[in-house]
């Protein structure tokens, strides 16, 4: 590569996204060029620059929902306690009852918590259905407003429609009265004239 | 070994266009649900960047798939999901740069509580206070420099940099020709570098640690 690269070549080469022969091109390039060459240091050192604002990992399950993990907690804190106070007692039988105590609490707690989770995606479904709901309503009022305005103008339209054609009907009526007298003065004068001669002989 | 031409899970899982089109088409809530896990990181993280807060950035995320479900009649299978998303996010991103400005605030500088500072990351072993004090302050500077950059420029920086976007897909979503894309990046860097100038300058006054790298 004998010009300097544009910006287009800096930007796809310093983010891998050149093909292997320009990539090749413009390495040969900065090992001939010290002013490219620097100023692609300077790019990758602001290019380094920018990583270093991390964000924090997002945790969508403990931000979404707090209390189902909090009653998670708790259930395995209960039991551990329950556990500790009784082995302390170390007896077959009370260790029998200390296991079915154990798993009651357990699928209490389990119960709880497909209540909690299902009472959540309940919610969320009606927050949907609401916010649906509420949509198709303004939907269906934007389309009857204009249905009605379309309406409106199309019985506009027909009585202006129709007013043109009385209009017309009117004048042609007159036209036609008109036309037939004067085809009646027509026919007089015709006749009379065609009299005329008869009576000079 | 020959390349596996699929695998199992990839199989029976879909794409993010065909969960799209279930929600459209049938209000499908489990593959709403879906779509919100796959992609509520990268719209988080696009809103703080773009915003240059944390908080807002969770707000402005939550209120893009919001829109996304009340638009959801608008999603057309031909675009990609991806770029239709973006672009909702970006739009709500550019409404509440608006607001701020119209309301004259300032957000140069993140909130005092220890939650919203910006994150450093030591790279696994627990860094010196004095190490995560220059840590932090260097992050600050960045996110100041980058929320300092003009919008055109900023969203760039934030969608090649940070998103990983190509700049073919950058070009998509902005709706702008690729080599306007590149020279705006090709700008928005020698700004930044410009402005983050004292923070390059500064870094090697501290020992760099084995595992961290030298800006320069």
């Amino acid at each position: 590569m004998k010009n300097h690269p544009t910006p287009d070549q800096l930007m796809s080469f310093l983010y891998g996204e050149d093909d292997e022969q320009q990539h090749r091109d413009l390495d040969a390039h900065l090992r001939d060029c010290a002013e490219c060459a620097t100023r692609v240091k300077s790019f990758r050192a602001g290019m380094a620059a920018l990583d270093k604002w991390k964000l924090p990992p997002i945790h969508r399950a403990q931000a979404r929902r707090p209390l189902l993990q909090w009653a998670a907690a708790a259930a395995v804190l209960l039991a551990a306690g329950i556990g500790i106070g009784r082995l302390t007692a170390n007896d077959a039988e009370a260790r029998v009852a200390l296991q079915k105590e154990i798993d009651t609490k357990l699928a209490v707690a389990q119960t709880n918590i497909s209540v909690s989770a299902g009472t959540e995606v309940q919610r969320l479904l009606v927050e949907f259905v609401r916010d649906l709901d509420e949509k198709r309503t303004a939907d269906a009022e934007a389309i009857l407003t204009a249905l009605q305005r379309v309406d409106a103008r199309r019985a506009a339209e027909f009585a202006r429609l129709r007013r043109d054609l009385d209009t017309v009907a009117v004048f042609a009526d007159a036209g036609l009265s008109q036309a037939q007298e004067q085809l009646s003065q027509l026919v007089n004068n015709t006749q009379s004239a065609e009299r005329q001669p008869g009576d000079n002989k | 070994m020959a390349k596996k031409l699929f695998t199992w899970p990839a199989l029976f899982s879909s794409t993010d266009e065909q969960a799209m089109w279930r929600v459209r088409t049938d209000d499908d809530a489990d593959a709403f649900a879906r779509l919100v896990a796959r992609w509520q990181g990268p719209i988080q993280n696009l809103c703080t960047r773009m915003t240059g807060d944390t908080h807002r950035g969770e707000d402005l995320a939550q209120e893009t798939f919001a829109r996304l479900y009340a638009k959801r009649k608008n999603y057309e299978p031909t675009a990609r999901f991806s770029t239709f998303l973006w672009r909702m996010a970006l739009n709500i991103c550019y409404d509440e740069l608006r607001k701020i400005k119209r309301r004259g605030e300032f957000f140069l500088h993140e909130h005092d509580d220890s939650d919203d500072a910006p994150a450093f990351d030591p790279g696994g072993d627990e860094p010196a206070p004095d190490d995560r004090l220059a840590a932090s302050e260097r992050a600050e500077a960045v996110r100041e420099a980058l929320v300092e950059l003009a919008e055109p420029y900023r969203v760039v920086v934030v969608l090649r940099h940070y998103e990983g976007l190509k700049f073919r897909e950058i070009a998509d979503v902005l709706g702008i020709p690729e080599g306007t894309v590149k020279s705006r990046m090709f700008e928005a860097l020698a700004q930044l570098n410009k402005r983050l100038n004292p923070l390059l300058t500064d870094e090697p006054r501290t020992a760099p640690r084995p595992r961290e790298k030298l800006l320069i």
